[in-house]
């Protein structure tokens, strides 16, 4: 029991702190692919802290804005809070969970930029509108076909059955609905900064700003660990085992999807879903096929 | 070199990592490292007070007023230079006519303090022998008279009374009251 | 000869009392008001001629009436054709030739602004100076000196301050905006993410130069403001206005000054459109691309450094010549940079039209009909983007361009990527350009230094900057110029812009206003009043020199 708290307080702790220093460290690659040196690692997490001093600016569409900023934020938390504790315990119906809570979270993220009536920041949302509108809806139907085909609304640990091409296919599916959730180049079209000038975040600055940019590295955090577990299932054992290794791959697949936006042009809100469906209906129409012919 | 031309791949944007593992970090550390300043940079200019004959030739020159000459005290002429108006485009320097003015590569030049920006060459000033009063710089004086010797008769006397000694030259020799 | 004796016929039959001289390449003729849109009319559309700009001035002092000079050009013949038409002084008015000419709209507004002189036949608006500036008084005036500062309340111009041609919500892009590098305001009237219409408030950078010229300073001092009209293409102005004057006055240079006028004017345009490439690409989110295009970009600015003594605002053109020698060994160093920029820039442009997301919002947005582009007499690469075969260089040479063999490309589909390749491929004409130039240098003296500037003469002068045809229009006076007229390419190109932005999505829009490379600083020449647009304080620093 003593152990498990350690242990959970411990990962709780490190993605609290990891994802500014994971940003930090993007950075640092995007500006080697720049041919710069770029700004130090702990660069992120300094503009962070030096957000939350300045002064808070009530943003247009009044004080309920604060409270929902507030709202995501705790969201955010919790979602990493639980996803790690229930993993540790073995819960049953972990992804269940899973999929409430981020779906709870992206759901507010989209609604606050609509209250503020700045015309920018109801264009950014209405383009993160579209754009959930088609990731997330994959999102839970890929995670609903995988505890369909494994047959467990939970992790199954360590289970060869889990080994079948149509799962494995719906992970890989999953990786790629990361990288989309993620908001990165080329799909950061929420928060254009030469289109709209900062788009959905337009009307938030010093502390509100800093809560909606930390929460952001936190849920790019959390969309990376969910393929990773569930990649790492069939071969592990433990559940802390399990956590470790889905930690490592988390990082390097920040590395290396950073390393990838820095090598595309940003996207526009009319084409983004077709170019996300061309990857997600061939894909998980291959995955069901294999599937219904038994592999 | 048109769009015909180039061949099209559906991975060719990796070859940006190629492109930016060649060329390395080109940041320059700069303070810590050497600025990228060339030699034929053109920075602040120095004036040598020895050289100077304040004629103002370069505050004729000089297009956003930079170099400008002002009293400092009673009759006393002086060549002030303001960096902070200084556009470094060196034409005082071509125009000078002893080649005082020499150009630098300095351009680190921010100041707290704006009396750093100000180059002040006082000029010890000529005095009139019949009136007494103060104009033009001596050192003008005796370089006008290197160029040209025959003034070496008037160069002491101020403009008036140069005026009104030319004035009563032609009244001698043509007879007759000039106004 | 044969064009000009056509030109000569034209005018004569519409006005026979038309009072015309040749001078060089322009043919001069003064008309009779009354005759004047007969006239433009004949000339813009009978002869297919281009508008370049019209030119107030005050010339009370000379004749004592009001004078407008609308300049063509005829770039097929190499020729610029101005008409000349005096107004009243207690009561300027003259007929307008907007609907016959659209190109003219600005510059008569502008004149009207600046000079009072009122236009029948046409709605007429505010366009330079801010709504608050007192009605009466007209900067450009000689009476009125160049450091006037009127008392005046400042009023701010809200957002929606024109009437909508249709119900929409307002988004400004500006005065302060991320993809925009200088101040300027756009108002963009979406329906959801489709731009319905247009309207552009300009003219935030306003200053002083025109007056400037005609009352402080000196020809030779001149050179020097003339470089700061931009800070990309300043090189270009002070050649443009060299040139004027000395056409004016009827000075020859010496034959190694035009070719190193003619060397860093290419180089200056490497640079540019090198900057812009960088600048296009960063818009749509390839930042990359970004820095790799200015990384090569240093070579360039580093050349120019060793070329003439400074990054940027070279200084090295005086009325006569120019200032800084080019030696063996500085020839050696261009021609090996050149060698690194052409292999390097060739590799980066392959990698760029290799990202999807880039070809994808390039093609087919932003679209300038090539009719349009006529009617609106576009310059520069916008102009060949969209299918008109214009380039100043090759149609009224200049300084040394007559001895280099260039091929001009030209594009026809009008969208943004037709203006982004028309930009690449003059990067290649560029760099052979300077290496046939830098192969023929001539010897012998860089400066005239003797000559004289007669009074009372007039010229035209024309130079193809980066971003298109720049235009330059004199007339001497005792010491400085008695008139000093600029139009920079930009102030052409930007009326183009309400028809490429209509219906194309938001996304597009800061990409489309780039693509024209757009030079606000040239834009704005004359009086300003308030620095930063909205800014509620009249900074008194910006009248003074001193």
């Amino acid at each position: 029991m003593i152990e498990y708290l350690v242990f959970s307080i411990v990962f709780i702790a490190l993605s609290l702190l990891i994802p500014p220093l994971m940003d930090g460290i993007e950075r640092k690659i995007r500006a080697r692919v720049h041919s710069r040196i770029g700004p130090p690692i702990t660069q992120t997490w300094y503009d962070l802290l030096k957000l939350f001093e300045k002064e808070l600016v009530i943003p247009e569409g009044g004080l309920h804005i604060i409270i929902l900023s507030l709202l995501y934020v705790m969201l955010a938390i919790l979602t990493i809070v639980f996803t790690v504790s229930m993993v540790l315990m073995g819960y049953h119906y972990v992804l269940i969970v899973i999929i409430t809570l981020f779906l709870f979270v992206q759901a507010i993220f989209t609604t606050i930029p609509f209250i503020t009536s700045n015309p920018f920041a109801i264009i950014g949302a209405s383009r993160e509108v579209i754009l959930a509108l088609v990731n997330e809806v994959f999102f839970v139907i890929i995670l609903g076909l995988y505890m369909y085909f494994t047959g467990s609304p939970g992790l199954l640990l360590g289970s060869t059955s889990l080994l079948r091409a149509s799962v494995i296919l719906l992970v890989i599916t999953l990786f790629v609905s990361a990288y989309v959730a993620s908001g990165r180049i080329p799909f950061d079209i929420a928060e254009a900064e030469p289109e709209l000038a900062s788009g959905a975040l337009i009307e938030f600055s010093g502390p509100i700003l800093g809560i909606f940019m930390y929460s952001n590295f936190i849920k790019r955090l959390f969309v990376k660990l969910v393929p990773s577990m569930l990649i790492l299932l069939p071969f592990i054992s433990n559940w802390l085992y399990l956590l470790i290794g889905s930690f490592i791959m988390a990082i390097i697949l920040w590395i290396l999807y950073g390393l990838i936006a820095a090598l595309l042009g940003r996207t526009r809100v009319d084409i983004a879903p077709t170019s996300i469906l061309k990857i997600y209906i061939p894909f998980i129409t291959v995955s069901i096929l294999l599937y219904l012919t038994g592999y | 070199m048109s769009l015909k031309d180039m061949r099209r791949s559906r991975l060719g944007f990796l070859r940006a990592l190629v492109i930016a593992g060649r060329s390395g970090r080109v940041t320059r550390r700069y303070p810590y490292e050497e600025p990228l300043v060339t030699s034929d940079f053109r920075g602040k200019i120095d004036i040598d007070e020895t050289k100077c004959i304040g004629c103002g030739a370069c505050v004729n020159a000089c297009p956003p007023n930079a170099l400008e000459l002002i009293n400092t005290r009673d009759g006393y002429v002086s060549l002030r230079y303001f960096v902070g108006r200084c556009i470094f485009c060196w034409r005082c320097i071509d125009v000078c006519p002893t080649g005082a003015i020499k150009g630098t590569r300095e351009f680190e030049l921010a100041t707290n303090d704006i009396s750093d920006l100000y180059d002040i060459i006082v000029h010890e000033p000529n005095r009139c022998r019949e009136c007494g009063k103060l104009f033009s710089t001596k050192r003008m004086g005796d370089y006008v008279v290197t160029k040209s010797p025959l003034v070496e008769n008037y160069v002491d006397l101020d403009p008036d009374c140069r005026r009104n000694r030319f004035l009563k030259a032609i009244e001698n020799r043509f007879g007759g009251r000039v106004g | 000869m044969d064009a000009i004796s056509k030109y000569i016929e034209t005018i004569k039959a519409v006005e026979p009392r038309a009072d015309i001289h040749v001078s060089d390449d322009t043919v001069y003729a003064t008309v009779s008001s009354s005759k004047l849109r007969d006239l433009a009319k004949a000339i813009y559309w009978d002869m297919d001629c281009f508008f370049r700009t019209c030119a107030g001035s005050d010339e009370r002092s000379i004749n004592g009436f009001y004078a407008l000079y609308h300049i063509f050009g005829d770039d097929h013949n190499g020729l610029n054709i101005v008409l000349k038409v005096y107004a009243d002084p207690n009561n300027p008015t003259l007929p307008s030739i907007v609907d016959i000419v659209p190109a003219a709209d600005w510059c008569e507004m502008e004149a009207r602004d600046l000079l009072g002189i009122e236009f029948s036949g046409r709605k007429q608006y505010r366009l330079i100076l801010p709504p608050y500036w007192p009605k009466d008084l007209y900067p450009l005036r000689k009476e009125v000196s160049y450091d006037v500062k009127p008392q005046v309340i400042i009023s701010s111009e809200k957002v929606g301050f024109w009437d909508r041609t249709s119900a929409g919500v307002a988004i400004p892009i500006g005065p302060y905006h991320p993809a925009l590098h200088e101040p300027e305001y756009f108002e963009l009237y979406v329906e959801g993410e489709r731009v319905v219409d247009v309207r552009y408030r300009g003219f935030h950078v306003h200053r002083g130069i025109e007056k400037l010229g005609e009352s402080k300073l000196t020809y030779q001092q001149v050179n020097f403001v003339a470089e700061r009209i931009c800070g990309i293409c300043g090189f270009e102005h002070s050649v443009c206005y060299a040139q004027a004057i000395e056409k004016a006055a009827g000075i020859e240079i010496p034959e190694r000054a035009k070719f190193i006028r003619s060397i860093v004017l290419e180089v200056e345009r490497i640079h540019s459109h090198l900057l812009w490439i960088g600048v296009a690409v960063h818009l749509l989110g390839y930042d990359t691309g970004f820095m790799h295009t200015w990384r090569i970009r240093e070579h360039v600015m580093i050349i120019a450094e060793m070329l003439t003594g400074s990054r940027k605002t070279y200084g090295i053109n005086l009325i006569g010549g120019v200032r800084k020698d080019i030696n063996e060994e500085k020839k050696q160093r261009v021609l090996d940079v050149l060698k690194i920029v052409e292999k390097e820039f060739t590799e980066l442009v392959k990698t760029m039209v290799d990202v999807p997301q880039i070809m994808k919002r390039l093609k087919g947005t932003g679209i300038l009909p090539r009719e349009d582009a006529r009617k609106l007499s576009v310059v520069g690469p916008t102009a060949r983007g969209s299918g008109l075969d214009r380039d100043v260089r090759r149609d009224l040479p200049y300084a040394a361009y007559s001895y280099v063999d260039f091929n001009v490309p030209v594009y026809d589909d009008g969208d943004n990527l037709s203006r982004f390749l028309v930009r690449v491929d003059e990067v290649y004409e560029s760099i052979s350009i300077i290496r046939q130039l830098l192969d023929q240098l001539p010897q012998g003296p860089i400066m005239i230094e003797e000559f004289d500037i007669p009074e009372g003469r007039m010229a035209v002068s024309v130079v193809e900057a980066p971003r298109g045809e720049d235009i330059h229009f004199v007339i001497t006076g005792r010491g400085k110029p008695y008139r000093w007229k600029v139009r920079a390419p930009t102030y052409q190109n930007i009326p183009a812009l309400r028809v490429m932005l209509r219906d194309q999505p938001l996304a597009d829009a800061p990409l489309t206003i780039a693509s024209i490379d757009p030079c606000f600083s040239c834009t704005d020449r004359v009086f300003i009043v308030d620095k930063n647009g909205y800014k509620k304080r009249l900074d008194p620093i910006l009248y003074r020199w001193r």
